[in-house]
């Protein structure tokens, strides 16, 4: 059960807020029917309850789209790293509005923004491709200063 | 004075986290994992017949690389385990202890090499830091379900931990280097992912350190020549066609499609949020399958470790990630990734990542750290050991391939009540070899024939139907699978309720 789940997650580039919903019986249920066993129900309501279910599986789901293979899949190895590079001089700059609109990226497939499908993934894409520029841009910078020119 | 009373804290401190984490390695270590796996089995039994016949269980004496099922396993685990049964004898704890004492070992060795580098470059709060190193590769889940049974892995990585703290020891006590490169050398012997990882990792450590080294050229050329020497049997593996069994029959480049797409695949994979974070190996031998091989609250501090290392950009940072990045490699080349055991080198990277990010917020959010993170470690600990200890054992049972000691024992009570025993292969002949205690001497003088042990015979394809005669007591054993209309005599169940065997008259 738990490994159809992961292989559906990481072949299906749309992890969403469906998904996120659609699991949490399923975790419920596994939880009492394995841990019924395990001591008193109050520990296993400490330890799997819903709401730490809902929020590991949404970090989960929102986390797979900054993940190095998701993007790696997306935009090819060196647009990774350009990606990755542009995040690093973001942070290092302190934009914090763009580091919002970059972040707020995978928000569109993860709450299922739009029903077109091609579009969210449009919208990822674009994402990764304004932070890769950042990263190209100034990389090239920081080489040129570096060698005076 | 004041100095003296921080040291003995530190050290009180250190011994505390030792402590914990041999309870965390060796508390029910023979039930959780519920059985050994025939890895470990044929370990165990490959241990037993070096020390009884100086020969593996093929014949071949004092060999470098352990035949066994076929795969050619590391060498150096099953001569630590041939060690460990001379006390305790073939039994599952001597295969699993030298494991757990690996990485009990391991929490003292990245305490040792945290000191020491961050004493190296001058980072905050060394003591406190590595204190913290230590107590995560205690607690770490991964390090914790490979130091629980008999994973060579876990032994290759307290060399590699240990090799680099002494490297940088040798700074300033140069004969060091020595003994840094002879560990070096024995982490290849104790795990085939060493072969790739360790060679390269001793590579980046010579040319960032290669203006200290040359100046002492002379203890750096007599250690290389040394480690050459102890790494001189083991050379010919990396081109034999045994040597390069696993890598032959496991490389990335049998799978279908792009080879290089596969290839980057496979690494970036090691770095996947849901591996670390949430789900990791998806194994069951490798993990619990619920939680992912870090913890979900390091990652803000990794995040923090990566940004201050990339900042400072030092030795320190070229080290580690070098390490990290080399570290993945192994898992990469090989079709299935993310592998958490060929991946392990990246774990105490991982842990030292984590630590600068703590240390880079401990200087000014003491309060924070303090009211929030510190009980959600506790959180996440005891929810990692509520699912190893309530969860893990239940669903992986199968994994384990439990219910086949169960079944040997049962035969070995009931033997004298009965002329031969009919087997499925499914109950593997290294159980029987292992549980039973077979001489190693008569299995080697039959040519490892396995298909005939004493009274235990296996069922092939010709022999379905045995010649039997009239009056001998027989006994038969079928996996569960394997349908019958004879009345079972005894079923073996696993942990998890599921029936594993039936056993029944001929």
């Amino acid at each position: 059960m738990v490994t159809e789940r992961l292989e559906y997650m990481n072949t299906n580039l749309f992890c969403s807020i469906s998904w996120v919903i659609r699991d949490v019986p399923l975790q419920i249920w596994e939880a009492e029917t394995v841990g019924g066993h395990a001591g008193p129900v109050i520990l296993t309501r400490l330890f799997h309850n819903k709401i730490l279910f809902y929020l590991n599986n949404l970090s989960r789901c929102y986390l797979s789209y900054l993940s190095p293979d998701f993007i790696f899949n997306c935009v090819t190895i060196i647009g990774a790293l350009l990606v990755y590079i542009g995040i690093y001089f973001l942070v290092r700059q302190k934009k914090y509005l763009l580091i919002l609109i970059f972040l707020s990226g995978p928000l569109f497939p993860l709450l299922e923004i739009t029903n077109n499908s091609e579009f969210r993934m449009a919208v990822l894409l674009a994402d990764f491709i304004f932070v890769a520029i950042f990263g190209a841009n100034y990389l090239a910078k920081s080489v040129l200063r570096r060698n005076h020119i | 004075m004041d100095d003296i009373d921080s040291m003995k804290k530190t050290y009180l401190i250190l011994l505390l986290i030792i402590i914990l984490a041999s309870c965390l390695r060796f508390f029910n270590i023979l039930k959780v994992p519920p059985s050994l796996y025939w890895d470990e089995a044929a370990i165990g039994y490959n241990a037993y017949s070096i020390l009884k016949t100086g020969k593996d269980e093929w014949g071949i004496p004092f060999p470098v690389l352990f035949k066994s099922f076929g795969d050619y396993k590391a060498p150096l685990y099953i001569y630590i385990v041939s060690l460990s049964e001379i006390v305790l004898g073939p039994t599952k704890l001597a295969v699993r202890t030298p494991s757990a004492v690996a990485g009990i070992i391991s929490v003292l060795g990245i305490f040792l090499l945290t000191t020491e580098l961050f004493m190296k470059f001058e980072i905050k709060h060394k003591d406190k830091l590595a204190l913290l190193a230590s107590f995560l590769m205690a607690t770490s889940s991964w390090a914790i379900q490979f130091s629980r049974a008999g994973f060579e892995a876990n032994v290759a990585i307290m060399l590699v931990i240990f090799g680099v703290w002494l490297f940088f020891k040798a700074i300033v006590q140069p004969r060091l280097l020595i003994l840094s490169i002879i560990l070096f050398v024995l982490s290849i012997y104790a795990y085939h992912s060493a072969k790739i990882f360790t060679p390269l990792l001793v590579f980046i450590l010579i040319i960032i350190n290669w203006h200290f080294l040359w100046g002492k050229r002379l203890i750096f050329i007599t250690s290389l020549i040394v480690g050459l020497i102890i790494f001189l049997p083991y050379i010919p593996t990396y081109f034999s066609t045994e040597g390069r069994m696993r890598i032959l029959s496991e490389n990335v480049f049998t799978l279908k499609g792009d080879a290089i797409k596969n290839l980057v695949q496979n690494y970036t994979v090691q770095f996947s949020s849901d591996f670390l974070f949430f789900k990791g190996d998806q194994e069951g031998r490798h993990s619990v399958k619920m939680l992912g091989e870090l913890y979900i609250w390091q990652l803000p501090f990794i995040l923090i470790g990566i940004y201050k290392l990339i900042k400072e950009n030092n030795k320190l940072s070229v080290i580690l990630f070098s390490w990290l990045l080399i570290g993945a490699v192994p898992a990469a080349l090989t079709r299935v990734s993310p592998h958490a055991v060929r991946g392990m080198m990246m774990l105490p990277v991982w842990e030292l990542i984590t630590v600068i990010g703590f240390g880079a917020v401990l200087s000014r959010r003491r309060l924070i750290l303090g009211l929030i993170v510190i009980p959600v470690i506790i959180f996440s600990l005891a929810l990692y050991l509520r699912i190893y200890y309530f969860y893990y054992p239940t669903i992986n049972a199968a994994d384990w391939q439990d219910g086949q000691e169960e079944t040997v024992n049962y035969l070995k009570s009931v033997e004298g009540k009965y002329d031969r025993f009919f087997l499925s292969t499914d109950l593997s002949y290294i159980y029987l070899l292992f549980y039973t205690k077979y001489d190693p001497a008569r299995l080697q003088r039959s040519n490892h024939n396995i298909s005939v042990l004493g009274k235990y015979e296996y069922f092939s394809s010709e022999s379905i139907q045995p010649k039997v005669n009239a009056n001998e007591k027989i006994l038969t054993v079928i996996p569960d699978w394997m349908g019958t209309s004879k009345q079972t005599i005894k079923d073996i169940y696993m942990i998890n309720g599921n029936r594993a065997f039936r056993i029944y008259e001929y």
